[in-house]
Parts: C-alpha cells; structure tokens; sequence
C-alpha cells in the first residue's frame, strides 16, 4: 500500500478524533504555555525588567510540578494516550517531577549567572524550558517516532546552551562537539530504529517487543539493530568509549548548563535507553544484556581512571559524571526477564540520589568559582577558612555521591536480583564496582 | 518489489556517512555527512512502508526531515560561530581543552 492509497483509504472512512486526556497532558501543556509566555514578555521587556524572566521560568517549572501531583495522587495513575504511544505511569511522573525539579534548581544556579557577560538572556530561558519539555516528554513516550522527537526535542536546544556564551572560544567548542557527536548519534540510533521498524512492522515499542526475539532468517539484523539504537544511547549518556565529547563539552559550556547536562540531559537519555531496552527489547536481552555490562564496566573504571588526573574542578566532575553513568547501566546489564523490574527500580533510585548531589556540588563549584575566579582543584585549598558554610557543604555532596554507589551496588545484588539473573556475571560486577565506590 | 536494492543503498549511504563523520575534517562536510546517514535512514524506512504496507514509515520519515532541517539550522550556526572567532572550521583545530 502506497502513501497515496493509504490516504485514499483513510479519507473514504469517517475520520473521529481521538479522545485527548489533557490531566494527563496537563504538565507539558503548562510547560508550553510557559515557554511562550517566556518569549514574548522577551519581547516586550526592556533590558532592566529582564530578571522577570527567571522568575517566569521558575514558576512555568513549580506550575507544571503540580498537575505532575495531582496525576500521581489520582486513584489511577496509569493513563495511556495515543493508542499506547503516549503513556502516563507512576515511572514516568516520578522522572517528569525529577526533570521539572532539576529545571526550576538551574533556574536558580543560573540566573546570577546569566546576568553577568552581556549576553541575550531571553533566549537562555527559552531554550532551558524547551529542553526540559523535551525530557518531560521523553519519559512517557512509548513510540520510536515520540521518542526520536522527544529526544532531538531535549537535545537541540541543549546544544545551543552549551554555546550560549557566543564570544568564548572555549564555549563554541563545546556546543560544536556537543553538537557534532549528539547528532552523529542519533544518526546511528535512527538507522537502527529504521531496521526495527523494517523487521517489527511497527513503530510502537509493545508490538516491537514480539518480533524481536533474534530468531528466524533475520536473527543478525535484529542484533545489528539493537547494537546500532543501543550505541546511539550511549552516546548520549556518555558511556565509555562514546564518552569523548563529555569532559570538554561539560568545561567549556556555561557551569549551571553543565549541571544541567550533566543531570537532567543524562537522566533523560538513561530512561529512554531503559524504556526501549525493557519494553520493546526484553526478548534480544541475548545481544545487549553482555553489551551493556562490558560499557558499564569500561565506563566505571575509565571514567574513574581519568578523574584522578584532572586539575580543574569542572572536568573531573565530569569525569566522575562519566564514571556514575557506568553505575547507571549497571542494573540493566543484570535486567533479564523478570529482573526488569528491580532494575528500573534501581536505575529511577540511583537517578533521583544522583540529581539530588550532583546539582549540590554545582550549587558548590558556581559559589566557590565567583568567590575565587577560578576552576582549578588547587584553589579550593583553605576553603574551609574564608568560607566554612561552602566548606561543609561540599563535602557533604562529594561524599552523599559516592555513597549511592554502595546503594545501588546493594539493591542491585540483592536476592530478588540473583536468582533470575547469571550469578557469575554479578559477581564480576559487584566486585569491579565495589572496587570502585571505595575510591 | 526491489526491497532489497532499496536496502543495500541505504546500507551503501550509511557507510558513506559514517567515513565521512570520521574522515572529514572540515564541519560542513561532517554535516553533510550526517545528513547522508539520515538519508539513508529515509530511504530503509520507506523501502520498508512500502515491503510492509504501513503507513507509519511514510510519517516516521516526515518526522525525520523535519528534524533534520532544524538540526541543521542549528549546526551552520555554530559552524558561524567557530568562524568569527577561529577564521576557520577545522575541527581538527578545536583542540582547546584535553585531558
């Protein structure tokens, strides 16, 4: 059937819309509204009213939390749109509220920030508020093309945040890697969602899920398709070896975008990698199960390796952001079969622990950097003197981090886990990262 | 149906797109590279509606062009952006940070 029969078709039947849940939408809707309103009070404020905009934009963030509550609180929280293509679950509103959170948090980091340097600051408003609608999105799409568009939705205008600083060479830098390989990427993980829909008949991530089970004449290209989307994810949440761009991209880029990348950005790639591998791959576990453990366990040691030589603050956060995204995939490696659920259940813990810190120690390194105009490792010696409050704190968030490695390790190599999972491996993989959260 | 030519030249195009993404040095051609490998990808999805008679890869690859028209509207403008300040887009010059 062509395109042109398919219309043809579609036009003889009497064609009823369908049936919208706008409670279930209501949070991206008011995100929305937000972003226009954003826009045009740019417009229309001179320079001096600009800080109207922060406050704008914290509030687009807490009004969307709401109808986020008021979903979750509802006798029935699992609402699905589209025929399926759009899902609202408990998963889906615990990241929407975890997203709409880290948002309105970089408001605040940022909007001293922003101030400074003589730069547009409507736009970085806008573009904060499209990337985090994009993400909002991205945890209840259950379709390739919904996730395709939520995920190029949250990146694209996080690349022009990494260059906001339009005069900075080392911030064009940034956004021109970030850009080049986020790109690249999605390039690679669109050719294989082609051969998914190619093999599957369809674009919706149930029905993908029982064609897929690496039988039949076409068992190889199923495998390449997996690897193919699977790479395109690992991009994005910068897993060894696709890590390249993570360390120069998170220093060159202005600190509260790179909080913002390194937190938000990378939760939203980790439940899209999570919700395609669970939902529409739970039978080619054969492929990307082994895939997955040997990145998680190159990202953890690599990316631990490489902090310990940095010499700026913000490059070896970003190392050790790396070397978290390892601790992340760790669960899905182990997530065969009926584990699935633990699994989510760890990596949703784990992101939530790890947003909670991560955005802390920013919070810390944009404090200290204006007080001390510097980046350097070297020159938070004595902070604990002139500033004791910035001192504590700091510690407090470095070690909060590095405990949620023993969390996870611990929930992931709990009985539930093992006996539905290859013992062996997990016991590789306990080892390896308790190894590495003693650090 | 000639699936499988439509297939092969969308494998012979990705292959194309992923040397050109790695050879290249220069960002317009990385660019023009990519847009390669999102052609490629058109071209499996369409091949594939037509083997299967759905119409969802006809919107799938609607979706992708679009999207790809506001990639690389975001793309050239960085590419400017290095341009004023460097006077070049080498790629292989963007090497101010390491480690």
């Amino acid at each position: 059937m062509t395109l042109a029969t398919a219309l043809a078709t579609a036009l003889d039947a009497a064609w009823t819309a369908p049936t919208i849940d706008y409670h279930a939408l209501a949070p991206e809707i008011v995100l929305a509204a937000g972003l226009c309103v954003v826009l045009l009070v740019d417009l229309f404020t001179t320079e001096r009213n600009k800080w109207l905009l922060s406050i704008l934009t914290g509030f687009s963030f807490l009004g969307a939390v709401l109808p986020v509550l008021t979903l979750a609180l509802h006798d029935d929280p699992v609402r699905s749109l589209f025929d399926g293509r759009y899902v609202v679950d408990e998963f889906s509103l615990v990241m929407k509220g975890l997203f709409l959170l880290s948002g309105y948090v970089v408001v605040l980091l940022s909007s001293s920030h922003v101030e400074e340097g003589d730069y547009w600051r409507g736009e970085f408003w806008f573009l904060l508020l499209t990337s985090v609608l994009g993400m909002v999105m991205m945890s209840s799409a259950r379709d390739l093309v919904s996730v395709f568009v939520a995920l190029e939705f949250l990146s694209i205008p996080s690349f022009m945040l990494a260059a906001w600083r339009k005069r900075d060479s080392k911030s064009n830098e940034a956004g021109v890697k970030y850009f080049l390989l986020g790109v690249f990427a999605s390039a690679v993980m669109l050719y294989g969602m082609s051969l998914l829909y190619g093999l599957a008949n369809s674009t919706l991530l149930v029905n993908i899920a029982d064609s897929i089970a690496l039988d039949g004449e076409f068992g190889a290209v199923q495998a390449l398709a997996v690897v193919f989307v699977i790479v395109g994810f690992a991009f994005k949440v910068s897993a060894v070896p696709f890590h390249t761009w993570a360390p120069d991209t998170y220093e060159g880029a202005p600190t509260p975008v790179t909080a913002f990348l390194s937190v938000a950005s990378k939760a939203a790639g980790f439940i899209a990698l999570v919700v395609l591998v669970l939902t529409a791959l739970p039978n080619a576990r054969d492929v990307w199960q082994p895939f997955i453990w040997i990145l998680s366990a190159l990202t953890m040691t690599v990316g631990n390796i490489f902090a310990l030589r940095q010499t700026n603050i913000v490059r070896m956060i970003a190392y050790s952001s790396v070397s978290q995204g390892g601790f992340v995939l760790m669960p899905l490696a182990v997530a065969g079969g009926a584990a699935g659920e633990a699994a989510l259940r760890a990596v949703v813990v784990y992101l939530v622990a790890y947003a909670a810190t991560n955005l802390g120690m920013f919070g810390v390194i944009i404090a200290v950097s204006r007080k001390t105009r510097s980046g350097e490792i070297a020159s938070y010696g004595g902070l604990f003197s002139y500033a004791p409050a910035l001192g504590v704190l700091a510690t407090i968030f470095w070690h909060r981090s590095r405990a949620f490695h023993r969390l996870v390790v611990g929930s992931a190599s709990s009985p539930h886990f093992k006996h539905c999972s290859p013992t062996q491996l997990l016991g590789h993989m306990h080892w390896l990262s308790s190894v590495q959260s003693t650090r | 149906m000639l699936t499988s030519q439509f297939l092969l030249l969308g494998a012979v195009l990705f292959c194309i797109g992923v040397y050109g993404v790695i050879a290249r040095k220069n960002a317009v051609l990385v660019l023009m590279s990519i847009e390669l490998i999102l052609n490629s990808v058109n071209i499996n999805l369409l091949a594939f509606a037509l083997r299967n008679g759905s119409a969802d890869g006809h919107t799938f690859a609607l979706y992708i062009i679009a999207v790809a028209a506001a990639e690389v509207g975001v793309g050239l403008a960085l590419v400017l952006l290095v341009y004023r300040n460097r006077r070049s887009i080498a790629l292989d010059e963007l090497s101010e940070m390491r480690g």
